[in-house]
């Protein structure tokens, strides 16, 4: 039986109250989606997964922090997991640039930016970026999914900021319409 | 910032697509802004649709690593909710255009951020947000960057107000044996500075700001207005 969302949200709260048998239940409801869009912003398994369980151990130790009214479980569960990706590839490109400069040999996980691209992976995110723009999906994947700022893609791709900013505000109304007619 | 810019951040943010500063800097405003927080809600729930797509079954060893791990892992405390502070209005503050900045005694500013932006990329490099003393009535911010070896101090600040005429700011370095001089430094016209400062942040050190007559004072003369500890 899949967990309604407010039943995650019950769940989060039983667990914010200390309860650690419950908190497999939030594994179990969480950690495919985390797992997936971490690997996705990775690119690499073992880092992935290494992330994977800090991400899941954070959902632990701040679930006491988890307030309903500022947003439901599955929000606040992914808004950990994504930035903690983010954080970790981030750390991973400025690690393997210093590498590079000091002209050391580059570590093997410095495929954490090679493009994996798997049939079912690039189906799976186009059918969910079907409605945006080119632009508006372009702008969302170098974000969202390479771990760029607003400002390194304003750069990369010769346009403004205020023109990046736009498309990430456009394409995001436009994946909650999407998502809100298909309820 | 006007508040149009700040709610353009709520996009890039709710995308993780701000820095570290920037990222400090938007959550120091969604404390006090009800709209925003709200707007930043709203686009949030266009990414749920896409983490159901992206699914994928993680290594089954790691259901019982986390479970296990947990046993030992203390929760932090539960904290009340802090309800949205209504905007502060600020009288409003004419800003003096300043042609030139003043490279200060004893601190370096910083007129490119490619060190800045170098620094916050390293991981264990912290940003503290400096807190507002009492003494300070304006809308200004503070962020203080701090190398993982705690030797290299920056500072961010932004909506200072220019000091009077024959005054100019000072940072302090406040440890055990009070307070040492860090570097003076102007705003320029949007009110912004960012420097490094001349000395380190060891365990328990504090930065303080105060303004003082130009020229700058071996000791503070004047109330804290910023505050902060950096280790």
């Amino acid at each position: 039986m899949t967990p309604t969302a407010a039943d995650l949200d019950r769940l989060l709260q039983v667990v914010a109250g200390g309860d650690r048998g419950a908190f497999g239940a939030i594994y179990d409801a969480f950690a495919p989606t985390v797992f997936g869009l971490v690997r996705r912003v990775i690119r690499n398994d073992a880092i992935a997964e290494e992330v994977l369980q800090e991400v899941m151990l954070e959902l632990w130790r701040t679930a006491p922090r988890y307030d309903r009214a500022r947003g439901s479980a599955r929000a606040w569960v992914h808004t950990i997991a994504h930035r903690r990706a983010v954080d970790r590839v981030r750390a991973e490109e400025a690690a393997r640039r210093r590498d590079v400069a000091a002209e050391r040999p580059e570590r093997p996980y410095d495929s954490v930016v090679e493009h994996i691209e798997r049939a079912e992976d690039r189906a799976s995110v186009t059918l969910s970026l079907n409605s945006l723009t080119d632009l508006q999906r372009e702008t969302i994947e170098l974000s969202y999914y390479g771990g760029l700022t607003y400002d390194e893609i304003s750069i990369r791709l010769a346009i403004p900021v205020n023109t990046v900013k736009t498309r990430m505000r456009d394409g995001l109304t436009r994946l909650r319409g999407t998502y809100e007619a298909r309820r | 910032m006007s508040h149009e810019q700040e709610l353009s951040m709520a996009a890039p943010y709710v995308l993780d697509a701000l820095d570290d500063l920037d990222r400090a800097r938007f959550e120091r405003h969604l404390a006090q802004c009800e709209e925003c927080v709200e707007e930043v809600a709203a686009l949030r729930s266009g990414l749920d649709e896409i983490a159901d797509a992206t699914a994928l079954a993680p290594p089954p060893h790691v259901r019982a690593q986390v479970l296990e791990q947990i046993e030992t892992i203390e929760q932090e405390p539960r904290v009340e909710p802090v309800p949205i502070e209504r905007p502060r209005t600020w009288s409003s503050v004419a800003l003096a255009a300043i042609a030139a900045l003043v490279i200060a005694i004893g601190a370096v500013l910083v007129t490119s951020t490619d060190p800045l932006d170098e620094l916050l990329a390293l991981p264990d490099t912290r940003v503290v947000a400096v807190g507002v003393t009492d003494a300070y009535a304006g809308s200004g911010s503070v962020d203080a960057v701090v190398s993982g070896d705690s030797e290299t101090v920056y500072l961010r600040l932004e909506n200072l107000e220019a000091p009077s005429d024959g005054t100019v700011y000072a940072a302090w370095l406040i440890g055990d044996n009070g307070a040492d001089p860090a570097g003076l430094f102007v705003p320029d016209s949007d009110g912004a500075v960012t420097l490094v400062l001349d000395g380190s942040a060891g365990e328990g050190v504090a930065v303080g700001i105060t303004l003082e007559p130009a020229g700058g004072s071996p000791l503070p003369t004047t109330d804290v207005l910023f505050l902060g500890v950096l280790g």
